[in-house]
């Protein structure tokens, strides 16, 4: 039967280069190292060919451009998306929740907010991997964590009451299914396509302007309908809602988000154009 | 100037000769300096010899007693020898009139 240790040593040799990883495994089978031994050996070559990846720019680029503000907005941005409280309100009580817009304008928000996070997060993680394919993993684990942890505790209920109520689930079950399945998507994605430009990157990055877009338009029916609610009858006009200041920041912050959500895949359209036009000129 | 581990590591190297490859070499250094020696420092400092021009390395055959998993066979270029070659001068240089066993009594006092 085999130890403890071996398994651990298989499963961290496959973060080698394939060609390496033979030549380690082969190595250890001759040498006929205690499995603890050679578990030792093999987390140490992992850690130094990870830190030597790091000496480049790119992972660190990409962990400050992308990483560190996109997994938790993406988070916080999954949290408008939870149905749950209403759902349970409605089902318990008969009462529903009214956002003061009407159902299909609630139902068309939660339909472009969901395909704009999993527009997002897709092209986010594949954008990660493309910028820095050498620590793809390292940093694609990191977003996906950073996306997780986010999403727990912005989701307005304490941890405890995960164990308590079964809809506090909702907002990390959202969460799981528009941001961390086509972040991992995306991820993969980006692992196994080719390092050269994919055709359809104008494509993406365009639908990703428009979805982004439609979920922000959207969003601000449900702030507008707020502000009405908050400010009583009669209601609002477009110019009175426009002049006030928690509409404007409202519409700021969304703008902000919808900019630096739509970063990764621009950004990466940018490169590769320029890349695809050094290479024309110096071809010519 | 090469390091420590790196003269012992191509000290091995040219004691092995065509044999030389990452498992013959590890036991080649754990024999002839009776410390352990780990595979991450091994295969780290191998690239950092071939990334200086010092060694050579190829894929070799694979073998049965390795699981059919084939080796990294290592060769000492002119380079590696003339730098393993000026390391080893230098230690004798640094080391000549120097009285170890009178720097021995002198460190218990």
């Amino acid at each position: 039967m085999k130890s403890l240790w071996a398994l651990p040593t298989q499963a961290l040799s496959s973060l080698l280069d394939f060609r390496e990883r033979e030549i380690v495994l082969g190595d250890l089978a001759e040498l006929g190292m205690s499995d603890r031994r050679a578990f030792k050996g093999v987390l140490g070559l992992v850690l130094r060919r990870q830190l030597g990846r790091w000496k480049d720019w790119q992972p660190w680029f990409v962990l400050v451009a992308i990483v560190v503000p996109i997994g938790p907005l993406l988070a916080t941005q999954s949290m408008g998306l939870n149905i749950f409280p209403g759902l349970v309100m409605w089902l318990h009580y008969g009462v529903s929740y009214r956002t003061g817009v009407s159902s299909a304008a609630d139902l068309a928000e939660i339909c472009f907010r969901a395909s704009a996070l999993i527009t997002w997060s897709w092209s986010s993680a594949f954008a990660l991997g493309a910028l820095s394919r050498k620590t793809i993993w390292v940093n694609g684990i990191l977003f996906l964590l950073l996306c997780a942890i986010f999403a727990v505790y912005s989701s307005g209920y304490p941890v405890q009451a995960l164990w308590l109520i079964w809809w506090a689930w909702g907002p990390i079950a959202s969460n799981f299914l528009v941001v961390l399945l086509p972040a991992y998507w995306g991820l993969r994605k980006s692992a196994k396509s080719s390092p050269t430009k994919p055709r359809w990157l104008p494509a993406l990055a365009g639908w990703t302007v428009i979805i982004g877009s439609l979920a922000i338009w959207t969003r601000g029916w449900y702030d507008a309908a707020l502000a009405n609610w908050s400010h009583g009858a009669p209601a609002l006009t477009l110019l009175q809602l426009a002049q006030r200041v928690d509409v404007w920041k409202a519409f700021v912050a969304h703008l902000f988000a919808l900019a630096v959500l739509t970063g990764p895949v621009v950004y990466l359209l940018a490169m590769n154009q320029f890349s695809h036009r050094r290479r024309k000129i110096c071809g010519a | 100037m090469l390091g420590e581990f790196e003269y012992l590591l191509i000290a091995a190297a040219v004691r092995l000769g065509d044999e030389a490859y990452g498992a013959a070499i590890l036991q080649e250094i754990e024999r002839s300096s009776r410390r352990e020696c780990s595979i991450g420092a091994l295969y780290t400092t191998l690239d950092r010899l071939e990334a200086k021009g010092m060694i050579k390395t190829r894929t070799g055959k694979p073998t049965q007693e390795r699981g059919g998993r084939s080796k990294r066979m290592v060769r000492v270029t002119a380079k590696g020898v003339a730098a393993a070659t000026a390391f080893y001068e230098t230690v004798q240089q640094v080391s000549y009139g120097t009285s170890w066993q009178v720097a021995q009594a002198g460190a218990r006092k």
